[in-house]
């Protein structure tokens, strides 16, 4: 809560701008990222706690653990400080860090061999608009859902629906095929409309 | 019935995914990365001494901090008599110290339940001055007063974090010692 608050103050945008929940909605002032990129430790720790919240939500819905999550932050953060001047402003701040996240993350799962867990059920049926149970309006039910999927396939889902990224992208950052990217993304909703459903069920009938 | 509020309530799953709310690291790693970094590492590893164990560090940084930000806070509510309010940004500069003061304080020693709860609730009055103050509060006494009221929040929550560490640190409880005084 104390984050939260700390964050709605950090966050808070002139009084000319509406407020926006987009991540990429976050003005960082030139000064700021000019002198961070010439190694000013308090313009650049401005950045941190701009980025700390998303950077890491990202990489715990990309790996799951929490512990993980915030390696893959100290690791993304240290690495934006290195590349930090190569950033030439010509897209959002936070897509061009977001992208540091996504490759770390995605990094750490290969190493440790989790991009070979997926689902791999055989299905004909891979519904492109997949809609959920109402216990999808629950963060923690949903939570406790994708935290059931392979990882493979929960960040396939994350980067696809909620990110943003092609499955052309996704494909080329997972090392597979477009087809990888699709058939993880359709299989992986209709799993997480399973697990719904059965959450529903087992609240409801006992 | 159940059946048919579910297919009239379905959520698309990109809508679901995209409401789920921001997740926030149980302590913040800013030391770790600043440590990592190669102009401020130089500067930090010179003020660590092998002897003295880190937590003891920065108990006594801490506490320095707090006592000169109350020096200060005490020494300008005695001349607020004859002078008129502190401007907008030293109390906007002694919110930010102290935030920060707080986030260093604030570590993951497990607290018993009366403590968790006041610290809920401090943070919950944070919360309520940081929605007041982003509502675009037109400047002058009432902005002034809500920072104030800011400050005076995070000291509490400074303080707090700081007999909870210093307990922990002597092998007490808070609770218990809280019990003796009172």
């Amino acid at each position: 809560v104390l984050c939260r608050s700390i964050c709605a103050t950090v966050f808070r945008l002139p009084a000319s701008k509406p407020i926006v929940s987009s991540t990429f909605a976050i003005d960082i002032p030139n000064k700021v990222l000019h002198l961070a990129a010439r190694g000013d430790i308090q313009a650049f720790e401005q950045l941190y706690r701009w980025f700390e919240r998303p950077a890491f939500t990202l990489a715990l819905r990309l790996c799951g653990q929490r512990e993980e999550a915030q390696d893959i932050l100290q690791e993304s953060m240290i690495k934006l400080h290195h590349k930090l001047a190569e950033f030439r402003g010509d897209c959002p701040f936070w897509a061009w860090f977001r992208q540091i996240v996504v490759n770390e993350a995605l990094m750490r799962l290969r190493k440790r061999q989790h991009l070979h867990t997926e689902l791999t059920e055989d299905s004909h049926d891979l519904e492109a608009n997949i809609v959920l149970p109402p216990q999808a309006a629950d963060s923690h039910c949903l939570q406790r859902a994708l935290a059931k999927l392979p990882d493979t396939t929960r960040s396939v889902l994350w980067l696809y629906h909620v990110e943003g990224y092609t499955h052309e992208e996704i494909a080329e950052m997972m090392q597979k095929t477009i087809s990888f990217s699709k058939s993880q993304c359709a299989r992986g909703g209709k799993k997480l409309r399973e697990l719904l459903s059965d959450t529903h069920q087992a609240i409801h009938h006992g | 019935m159940a059946d048919m509020t579910m297919h009239t309530h379905h959520i698309p799953l990109a809508q679901a995914l995209k409401a789920m709310p921001m997740e926030t690291p149980a302590a913040s790693s800013w030391q770790m990365v600043m440590m990592a970094l190669p102009n401020a590492s130089s500067s930090v590893k010179k003020t660590q001494h092998k002897t003295w164990p880190r937590y003891a560090f920065a108990c006594s940084l801490s506490a320095l901090l707090l006592t000169a930000i109350f020096f200060n806070a005490k020494q300008a509510a005695t001349n607020s008599a004859v002078t008129p309010d502190p401007p907008l940004e030293n109390l906007i500069q002694q919110s930010a110290q102290l935030e920060n003061l707080l986030l260093s304080t604030r570590s993951a020693i497990i607290i018993d339940a009366n403590t968790e709860n006041w610290q809920i609730e401090l943070d919950q009055q944070l919360q309520q001055i940081d929605q007041r103050l982003s509502q675009n509060v037109a400047g002058g006494k009432e902005q002034a007063d809500l920072w104030q009221a800011r400050i005076n929040v995070l000291r509490n929550a400074s303080l707090l974090s700081m007999k909870q560490r210093f307990h922990a640190a002597q092998g007490s409880n808070l609770q218990v010692a809280l019990v003796e005084t009172y």
